[in-house]
């Protein structure tokens, strides 16, 4: 280890190494605690921003290198590899990670545990920070149990609550069904490859051509493993109840925790993109569960809950990108869901002052009028044409680029009928003209994180059987826009009020799961 | 005095298998239970609620027991929070005799002496840590319960806790004001009707384990009271436990009991209460098929077997520990009252000190809050005078924003409203107005669109996208504290010179509801009220006062209670320009009050968390140069600045920039410390308290005896203000001593519902009442629960007509939930619960070698007037 690596890591490891001091001497020293996590975090912030725009600018190079290794026969070694996608993670988390500490110097002031509550969350930040960069899938399971652990904490803050104890213990339950699924994929991988390195499997995999079915059980393992982290259908109960824990709480696992199954299905994605059944589950569960939770989300009535519904649908779309083997597309959608998330939260206070000025709502004209949507939709794809040709962007030669494009046309296609159907002329220019900086501003991003990250990605591939992934998202998409649309125009909506009661519920997998994990809180 | 007779009421005049008896008793169970429920309000006009204000017809003490026959309420603090006073030296020996002596004679006595209590005190001795009680076993020998408690003995799951949670997404969805953007389709019907429908469908409770309610649901009666009889008969439940019963289930889930009761207000569309029949229909409900789920039957009859008995035993069990704490807390009170009555300054306060003029004279809120920067004001060099009087200043009207249809109430809740007052533009053409209120609806349609698509099924995810990294860009400002953004809420859609010019105006009034008439008498009572009839300054400010927090759901409960939880800068401003109407002023000379041309009216701002004052220039009445004007605005500055010093320790603030940053920090959860602390009601002249440091505990209104011979303003008040403080002292102190019924819990997982409510974490009940941030630093209580001491510089005969003309006021207290002091010339005496007057000492001598009545803290034996 060079100083450059120490550099690189110290923070994480020093945040990690909270988890050696007690929570009563944490208590004890409040201010000193919160003053030296917070101050830490800023730092790693710096640093990870600092190395990606190194990487980025060519100053340095990818850096492999151990952190420990065990004199043995077996891999037994924690190493760190910093390449585009690790640099462009670490730089997230940590700057989540240091917004979420600072936040919580005032937010948490006079609780009696906020020594242990600096503690843990420093901890954890440290642990996914370590994952992110890790080498090998050894340090990556063993940093994705850690930041597991310090989450249960976390959960537990308010451990008198009852429902802050179902929750936490819930979501303990899924997560180690995830773990064992995780280390079986590795030990099936480190059995069949010989290396549990990620630049060695990147390699191997970009060579292989048909993968053994070894591989593609340890792929859908490594799917299973995704799917209980990112709070995927039917394993997301856990994150709408854990609103008993504090604000900040909720935040870091939004928008940082939750992404780490997605993060997972990016860094391992040259041996899942040789695995086309793991990307059809990915897509189709992904798929499922963003239809499922946005319906749920729309009929929530407070405020944490829908944003947690929201994140189940968007870590659901980021999975259905991944299936589609669009990867760039899935890190620029962890990238900026982690940040809109983050903000929603930590702002959620502030619905009451923004509600108030927003007293008369437009009147839309819901005539069903084809000229008027033939419009909408030529325009938005013009915009979006024009700012792919200006940013370099093929649709067709992206996987999944057409069927991905096509979310974002409908999308703002429907947003701006909706500003011609107000009847307002300067309201159209200017959701018109928005339209035109979204679309540049969506194409430059992605064509940034994309020409970034995409040495470390697979050439191109595809699920299996792509029709019936296609058919499924487009199922999905197109019932989403049937129900905004009843909803937005009250035709037909009747014929779903008795539906209005099971999304309201969830469909009652909250409730199953009570039934199946609530004896087990109570012992 | 007895709880059976309070619990019981002597419903025993049905007889079973009377159907029209047992409907007639329903009605009557259902006016009570409406009765005792307090009310509460949405969040953005959340005002003080009084949660004891439907049992202050009770005794204090009778209350408590009232409320422990079917709920864990509990009206008195832990006997560890009195240690810790002890040990703060907070109440003496002398105080616990004192209390011990005069809850004697109200015939609330123990075995101990004084002097054995101290002891105890000291041997419980001073404890770290949190003191707010915790909620579970807090009343184990209540007798009533819900069935859904009884099944707690032999059930898996926690049935209290999943009903709860059920009444709360169903109510949730009823009255959801735009959260969801999938409403329930059930809200045009009653909230029994849509529970109903719903229920039939939802499969939640039977997957938990009440099998068969869906169908137990669809065989209910249509109406609510036929539902609560049907199911009332079905429990078994005898007819005299009506009540009581119906008050347990109401209890179960206090806070949508509040809400629903309190729909009652706003609309009146449909029958009074009748949201919370519904609530108590559902609730009853759930208890109906858990007992038939579970087979359980609770055995009525034990009740009964001695029904004066059983509920005295379980006082008589919880007495003995309960009167010592109240002794205790009258302790509490009676070392502040002995302190505070001791710091007034009784000679020559009628007396006029100058006859010069002065430059201003500025009226500030009664609040707690204004005390400390009234002092500064006054101590700096004597130019200006002030006043303390309701924030609303006399002005109880509508207003409507600038753009906007239908507008805040901006008055107490006591009041409707007379007028409606609309926002405009100073100084503008109404052309130029036309084109604000355009440019405001265009950018409030604009918002409208860019939520539509942030929320919208299909366009979710695109919206992350596209918009994500801009977020990005706002947490580092946020994390970097360069991003605020109250600052713009409010002015949306109009430049900076043009928001300047935002404020209340005249135009319209008469259209709204006030004739030139009643503008007159709305002048002439404001100034009468507040005893300002002659002398008037250069410049008269009337300063209303907001505070300024950013993420803070519970923003409007740090505002003006008088002005319905909002700004009162609407009011003051209104005020100051109707007294500068040249033909208002004509007309009040006309009544008799002469204000002089060059005295000029302003309305102002007090900014509650930065202690700033802003004054609103366009509203005075001379064009003339400024100059003095500006002296005033430089007095106020330092005043703000000492002020602010001054409560640096208050809030743990290093410095005063740290202090300030605190009103834009969106982490901040103790931006100020809003009324926490409030112990006393001051209704005197200001010469009484001048100088004096309250430390910001006391509501100062100005009154001056002589100007009011016939006792009308001492009755207003005695029946108004004094009454909205009072319930403002009685939220705080109900969040303090009872936080689970009537506090709102840790903020820090608070979660909004609906776009009006708050809950906690996933669910659970309806949030009501303060928040523990807003009472208690995290090492001690900020807000030390004490009923409000009211002090009146009257004479005993003028105060005693206002209260045997007012039952309302001679409840509150004789029932001891307000104590009340009269100051006749040199003399104090205590307003006892049995309605007599007792002189308060007279023995020693005061500073100023006047004799003081408090020196030394002996009571006399009354001398009754």
């Amino acid at each position: 280890m060079t100083e450059t690596h120490l550099l690189l890591t110290l923070p994480a490891l020093a945040l990690a190494a909270l988890v050696f001091l007690p929570s009563a001497r944490a208590n004890a020293n409040i201010v000193l605690v919160r003053t030296l996590v917070t101050s830490i975090a800023c730092m790693q912030f710096a640093i990870a921003s600092g190395f990606a725009l190194a990487l980025a600018s060519g100053w340095t190079a990818r850096m492999h290198f151990d952190l420990f290794r065990l004199p043995s026969a077996l891999p037994m070694a924690a190493t760190i590899y910093y390449d585009e996608v690790a640099s462009l993670m670490f730089a997230l988390v940590s700057f989540v990670g240091w917004v979420i500490c600072q936040y919580s110097v005032r937010y948490m002031d006079g609780e009696a545990a906020q020594g242990s509550y600096f503690r843990w969350t420093g901890f954890t930040i440290g642990a996914a920070s370590l994952m992110v960069i890790s080498g090998n899938l050894m340090l990556f399971i063993a940093a994705w149990v850690m930041t597991s652990l310090g989450l249960h904490q976390l959960l537990l803050h308010y451990g008198h609550r009852p429902a802050a104890r179902r929750a936490a213990w819930t979501k303990f339950a899924v997560s180690r069904l995830g773990d064992v699924a995780l280390i079986v994929a590795a030990a099936i991988i480190y059995d069949e490859l010989k290396t549990l390195e990620f630049p060695e499997l990147h390699a191997i995999a970009g060579s292989i051509t048909g993968a053994s079915s070894g591989i593609q059980i340890a792929c859908l393992l490594l799917v299973v493993g995704a799917v209980t982290k990112s709070a995927q259908f039917p394993f997301h109960t856990w994150l709408p109840q854990t609103m008993d824990t504090p604000t900040p709480v909720s935040a870091l696992m939004h928008a940082g925790i939750v992404n780490a199954g997605g993060y997972l299905m990016i860094r391992t994605s040259p041996l899942i993109g040789a695995a086309p059944w793991a990307m059809t589950t990915l897509a189709i569960v992904g798929g499922l569960t963003a239809g499922l939770a946005t319906v749920v989300m729309l009929t929530q009535t407070s405020i944490k809950r829908s944003l947690a519904y929201s994140t189940i649908a968007q870590m659901g779309f980021m999975m259905l990108q991944c299936g589609l083997g669009a990867f760039s597309a899935a890190m620029l959608h962890i990238v900026a869901h982690s940040l809109y998330k983050a903000y929603a939260f930590l702002s959620s206070g502030c619905l009451i002052a923004e509600r108030r000025p927003v007293h008369d709502s437009m009147r839309v004209n819901h005539r069903f009028q084809w000229l008027q949507i033939a419009l909408s939709g030529i325009l938005v794809v013009a915009c979006l044409g024009l700012s792919f040709w200006v940013c370099g962007i093929h649709p067709l030669r992206k996987p999944g680029g057409l069927l991905l494009g096509g979310v974002l046309c409908i999308a703002l296609t429907q947003w701006v009928l909706q500003a011609i159907q107000s009847g307002d002329r300067v309201l159209t220019y200017r959701a018109i003209s928005v339209t035109g900086g979204l679309c540049l501003v969506y194409s430059a991003t992605f064509r940034a994180v994309d020409s970034f990250i995409s040495e470390s990605l697979p050439g191109a591939s595809s699920p299996e059987m792509f029709w019936l992934v296609a058919a499924t998202t487009v199922v999905i998409f197109g019932a989403l826009v049937t129900l905004q649309t009843m909803l937005a125009s009250g035709y037909g909506i009747s014929f779903l009020n008795k539906w209005h009661v099971h999304a309201y519920n969830g469909f009652y997998l909250e409730s199953i799961y009570r039934r199946v994990f609530g004896p087990l809180m109570n012992s | 005095m007895s709880t059976s007779q309070v619990a019981w009421n002597g419903k025993d005049i049905a007889t079973s298998d009377d159907a029209e008896g047992d409907a007639y008793l329903l009605r009557e169970s259902i006016c009570s239970v409406t009765e005792v429920i307090p009310s509460v309000w949405p969040l953005r006009d959340y005002v003080a609620v009084n949660p004891y204000a439907g049992i202050s017809h009770r005794t204090f003490m009778e209350a408590r027991d009232f409320l422990r026959v079917f709920s864990d309420s509990e009206l008195l603090m832990p006997i560890d929070h009195y240690a810790n006073e002890y040990h703060h030296g907070h109440l003496t020996q002398d105080d616990i005799e004192a209390a011990m002596e005069e809850l004697a004679s109200v015939g609330i006595s123990q075995s101990l002496t004084a002097a054995q209590l101290v002891q105890n005190l000291e041997s419980i001795g001073c404890l770290k840590g949190d003191l707010f009680p915790d909620v579970s076993e807090r009343n184990p020998d209540r007798p009533v319960r819900t069935i859904a408690e009884h099944a707690a003995e032999t059930s898996e799951l926690n049935w209290t806790e999943v009903i709860v949670e059920e009444i709360s997404k169903h109510c949730a969805a009823h009255y959801d004001r735009g959260q969801a953007v999938w409403g329930s389709p059930y809200a045009g019907l009653t909230l029994y009707e849509a529970w109903r429908t719903v229920a039939a469908h939802d499969l939640h409770v039977e997957l938990l384990g009440l099998s068969g309610f869906r169908r137990f649901v669809s065989r209910l009666p249509d109406a609510p009271e036929d539902a609560i009889l049907h199911l009332l008969r079905m429990l078994d439940v005898p007819q005299r436990l009506w009540e009581t019963f119906l008050l347990c289930q109401a209890f179960s889930v206090p806070g949508w009991s509040a809400w629903t009761k309190s729909q009652v207000h706003r609309t009146d569309t449909r029958e009074e209460g009748s949201d919370l029949v519904c609530l108590l229909a559902i609730r009853l409900a759930y208890d109906a098929a858990l007992s038939k789920s579970e087979s359980l039957s609770v055995n009525w009859k034990s009740y009964f077997r001695s029904e004066s008995a059983s509920f005295r035993a379980s006082r008589a069990a919880q007495g003995g520990d309960a009167f010592v704490r109240y002794i205790l807390l009258r302790a509490t009170e009676i070392a502040y009252r002995n302190s505070l009555l001791q710091s007034l300054s009784l000679k020559d306060r009628h007396t006029k000190r100058s006859n010069d003029r002065k430059l201003a004279q500025m009226v500030f809120c009664i609040d707690v809050r204004s005390e400390r920067i009234r002092r500064h004001i006054e101590k700096l060099d004597g130019e200006v005078d002030t006043f303390g009087f309701a924030g609303f200043f006399g002005m109880a009207f509508e207003f409507e924003k600038l753009g906007q249809q239908g507008g805040s109430l901006q008055l107490p809740v006591l009041l409707k409203p007379q007028f409606k007052v609309c926002e405009g533009l100073h100084g503008c053409d109404s052309e130029t107005e036309a084109a604000a209120i355009a440019r405001r609806q265009q950018s409030r349609s604009w918002q409208t669109l860019w939520k539509n698509f942030q929320a919208s099924a299909a366009s979710c995810f695109s919206f992350v996208e596209s918009t994500g990294v801009f977020y990005g860009w706002r947490l580092l400002g946020r994390a970097m504290r360069w991003e605020t953004r109250s600052s713009r809420v409010g002015y949306t859609g109009l430049s900076k010179k043009e928001a300047s010019n935002l404020g209340p105006t005249l135009g319209g009034l008469a259209g709204h509801g006030l004739s030139e008439s009643r503008q007159v008498d709305l002048a002439e009572y404001m100034l009468r009220n507040l005893g300002l009839t002659k002398d008037f300054a250069r410049w008269v400010v009337l300063c209303g006062h907001a505070s300024q927090t950013e993420n803070n759901p519970l923003a409007a409960s740090l505002d003006c209670g008088a002005c319905g939880g909002h700004s009162g800068e609407p009011n003051g401003r209104f005020a100051a320009l109707l007294l500068n109407q040249p033909n208002i002023r004509k007309a009040l000379a006309e009544r008799g009050i002469d204000i002089p041309p060059d005295t000029s009216f302003l309305g102002a701002l007090h900014n509650t968390t930065t202690d700033c004052i802003q004054f609103y220039e366009n509203d005075s009445l001379t064009d003339d140069p400024k100059a003095s004007l500006q002296v005033l605005k430089d007095l106020c500055s330092i005043a703000s600045d000492q002020t602010r010093s001054e409560r640096l320790t208050t809030v743990d603030a290093k410095s005063i920039k740290s202090l300030l940053k605190r009103s834009q920090d969106w982490s901040e959860v103790r931006p100020e410390w809003g009324l926490a602390g409030n112990a006393a009601f001051i209704v005197a002249p200001r010469s009484m308290t001048q100088k004096m440091d309250l430390h910001g505990r006391t509501f100062l209104h100005s009154y001056d005896p002589h100007q009011d011979g016939d006792g009308k303003v001492l009755e207003t008040i005695m029946t108004a203000p004094m009454i909205v403080a009072h319930w403002i002292n009685m939220q705080y102190y109900a969040s303090t001593v009872d936080n689970p019924y009537f506090g709102s819990g840790n903020k820090t997982i608070h979660n909004i519902v609906g776009g009006f409510g708050l809950l906690s974490g996933n669910g659970g009940d309806l949030m009501t009442g303060l928040p523990w941030q807003s009472l208690h630093t995290g090492k001690h209580f900020q807000h030390l629960p004490m009923r409000m001491q009211v002090v009146i510089d009257a004479s005993r005969e003028k105060i005693d007509h206002v209260i045997k003309k007012h039952e309302l006021v001679s409840n509150l207290l004789m029932g001891g939930w307000l104590h009340l002091i009269a100051i006749e010339q040199q003399s104090m005496y205590q307003f006892t619960q049995d309605g007599e007057w007792k002189l308060l000492g007279m023995e020693t001598e005061d500073k100023s070698g006047l004799p003081h009545p408090l020196r030394k803290q002996v009571l006399q034996p009354s001398e009754i007037s």
